[in-house]
């Protein structure tokens, strides 16, 4: 298995890094390729099982759109042969049409997700998010500045928390095997049993995660604090 | 109108902040937010002290200004500050409405002004720093301060284009401040030391070019992207400083400035407090104080003992670092202190967000840009883990290979304790948060018990 990791130094704002670290862990026989931001990316001339990318400030995202803009059709393909992709936090919004920024700016993305962003610097959204993933609870951070409107599929039911705008049923999209979602961090850590699923869908034979016990035991003080902190706003 | 309204205002905060006093409180912000209220440009109207300076920056800024303000009253100079604690507008504003008269008269020397990075655009449009430190910018809490860019962004903006900026130059964002637009920006650096080691750590604010994108090329790094180095494509990188920190020797430390050497009393003997105390050499002398004005300042300062204390019990020594939880740089600075240390350790920790485990369930994706495997050390025996969070804790540090065997938890912070063994060990660190202090006053309390006893 190929694991290849997108610009890992510029694109891991919120140790979103703990997530190749458990990728990591969890499959010791995958060969990882972390591409630095000057690099050639490995899948352009090379298959690839997993693509991952995570979240990034603004300015980076011009940098890395203008980085992957030569690829597009290369990625449109490994995105249609049903390559698997995580891309964690904002950088779905690299993968989308555009993030029309409050101050008038427009952010072209490379338009390989029908998805369109509203950008407000001065309104930074933080809230928990529960949601499920088939009949898997998922839950973790969001942190941003942009609202979504999506076409596509949504990749997490929402229960509570802000999803991709606070209308919307869905957090994140999915296409074919490409898995985006703004949640931040180590979700793989935060939500063991989503990896495992994860995992499956990767065709990874693997009954036991790495450090199994613990991550259930911290996922499921998670799950029990978020709901408790759910209720008590929804109370207030 | 409005001074009717201003001195209405200072009439009434003035006897909040008594009232307050009288009844045991600290006058931090409460006082400044109700003058904000009755009169939002208060900040503005109030007069000065003589020279105003001011400190901001990521890391770092509390222990510069205390530093600082420490120096000048050392030197005979009247002083005002706020290191009571409030360094957003509200604290400001406190802090001047205490020091001023009923006119709105601040009538002293200096004025020192520590300023939260992420409130100067409620700052700056009405107070103008004569000088303002800037420490550096890096990484912090995500939800308050987003990323380096966005606190950068907001920071330049608002910055006064006469106020003259004393820059770390070691700090590539932070060097880019007031670019083009201030007149007068002045670099301080730290010198590689002698045997000084370097960390790779996991987060970098700096990975590439600021410009253009390319990659740098570091001289040295010494830890988060801190260092000296230069775009392999265009003219962007470390600047030239005007103060370069040479070397430490015993208790002095020797600051370079245009080429002419002179040794300070040290003040800490860790790389920040390096970096503290070159900041302020080099505002001081941008001030035109004199070498032995600035050197007899310094003689008798202190780090403030809410940031760092050190007692010994009976030949076990007893160290606490405030160590601001979800800022994964002041962390990873802290296990640094600790690894270096060569003695038999255990290492208690209690970094939640006490505040914030009441409102919300507290954010751990910091703990994951933090070097955890820095104490994956022979020589730490133990390391006991408090909070709600401690679990989330442990995980991180097996993922950093650290012995399961070495590694306790404890959901209540107080039971730390009982879990800790000093028959064998000879430094114990707690690492709290700022917003646990309470709670690290009675750990420590327990801590001490139990090295009394075990001596006994």
């Amino acid at each position: 298995m190929i694991i290849e990791i997108l610009y890992p130094s510029s694109c891991n704002l919120f140790g979103d890094r703990g997530n190749v670290l458990y990728l990591k862990r969890n499959l010791p026989e995958a060969a990882f390729i972390e591409t630095g931001l000057n690099d050639e990316p490995y899948f352009v001339k090379n298959e690839v099982d997993l693509i991952y990318l995570g979240p990034m400030s603004e300015a980076m995202q011009m940098k890395v759109r203008d980085r992957l803009t030569p690829f597009k059709e290369r990625i449109k393909h490994l995105i249609d042969s049903d390559v698997f992709f995580l891309l964690t936090g904002n950088a779905v919004e690299v993968f989308g049409k555009e993030v029309v920024d409050k101050d008038g700016s427009v952010f072209k993305g490379l338009g390989l997700l029908d998805i369109n962003c509203q950008r407000d610097m001065f309104k930074r959204k933080n809230n928990l998010f529960k949601g499920k993933f088939e009949d898997i609870a998922v839950v973790g951070f969001q942190s941003q500045f942009t609202v979504t409107e999506s076409r596509e599929k949504g990749l997490f039911k929402k229960i509570y928390g802000l999803g991709l705008n606070l209308l919307s049923n869905y957090e994140g999209v999915r296409k074919n095997n490409l898995f985006a979602t703004y949640l931040i961090g180590p979700i793989l850590v935060l939500n063991p049993y989503f990896t495992k699923k994860l995992l499956s869908l990767l065709k990874v034979d693997k009954e036991t995660l790495y450090l199994e016990d613990e991550v259930i035991k911290a996922y499921r003080m998670r799950v029990e604090d978020f709901d408790r902190v759910a209720r008590k706003q929804r109370l207030s | 109108m409005s001074q009717i309204r201003f001195y209405l205002t200072l009439f009434i905060v003035k006897s909040v902040i008594r009232f307050m006093k009288l009844l045991g409180f600290n006058a931090t912000d409460t006082p400044g937010r109700i003058a904000l209220i009755l009169c939002p440009d208060i900040i503005g109207r109030i007069k000065l002290p003589n020279t105003v300076l001011a400190v901001t920056g990521t890391n770092g800024k509390t222990s510069t200004n205390n530093i600082l303000s420490q120096v000048l009253r050392n030197s005979g100079y009247s002083v005002i500050d706020n290191a009571f604690g409030g360094n957003i507008n509200s604290g400001i504003a406190s802090c001047l409405i205490q020091h001023c008269d009923l006119k709105g008269v601040c009538d002293y020397d200096f004025a020192c002004l520590e300023i939260d990075e992420r409130s100067a655009g409620k700052i700056f449009p009405y107070l103008t720093p004569d000088y303002l430190i800037c420490t550096n910018l890096q990484r912090d809490s995500m939800m308050r301060n987003a990323n380096v860019e966005f606190i950068f962004s907001i920071l330049d903006k608002y910055l006064p284009a006469s106020t003259r900026l004393i820059l770390n130059g070691d700090e590539l964002n932070c060097c880019q401040l007031g670019k083009g637009r201030n007149k007068s920006r002045t670099f301080f650096r730290v010198d590689l030391q002698k045997d000084e080691v370097c960390r790779d750590n996991i987060i970098k604010d700096v990975t590439v070019c600021l410009e253009c994108g390319s990659d740098i090329r570091w001289d040295f790094v010494r830890n988060h992207a801190i260092g000296q180095g230069h775009c392999v494509n265009c003219d962007f990188g470390s600047p030239e400083c005007k103060y370069i920190m040479r070397r430490r020797e015993d208790n002095k430390l020797f600051i370079e400035t245009e080429g002419i050497v002179k040794q300070y009393p040290l003040v800490g003997f860790r790389i920040v407090d390096y970096y503290n105390q070159t900041a302020v050499v080099s505002l001081l002398k941008e001030v035109g104080l004199t070498d032995e004005v600035i050197s007899a300042g310094l003689e008798n300062t202190i780090i403030p003992k809410s940031r760092f204390e050190e007692f010994n019990i009976n030949g076990k020594k007893i160290i606490s670092i405030l160590s601001k939880g979800m800022n994964a740089i002041a962390v990873s600075s802290s296990f640094d202190v600790i690894e270096k240390d060569k003695t038999k350790k255990s290492v208690l920790l209690f970094l939640d967000d006490a505040r914030d485990a009441v409102k919300s369930s507290e954010l751990i994706s910091w703990i994951y840009d933090v070097d955890y495997e820095f104490l994956n050390d022979e020589n730490i025996r133990q390391i006991i883990i408090g909070g709600k969070r401690s679990i989330d804790h442990k995980v991180r540090m097996l993922m950093a290979d650290i012995e399961a065997e070495k590694i306790s938890t404890s959901i209540n912070v107080l039971n730390m304790v009982e879990h800790l063994d000093v028959k064998e060990i000879e430094t114990i660190y707690l690492l709290f948060d700022v917003y646990n202090v309470p709670e690290y006053k009675r750990v420590s309390e327990k801590v001490k018990q139990l090295c009394q006893r075990e001596v006994a």
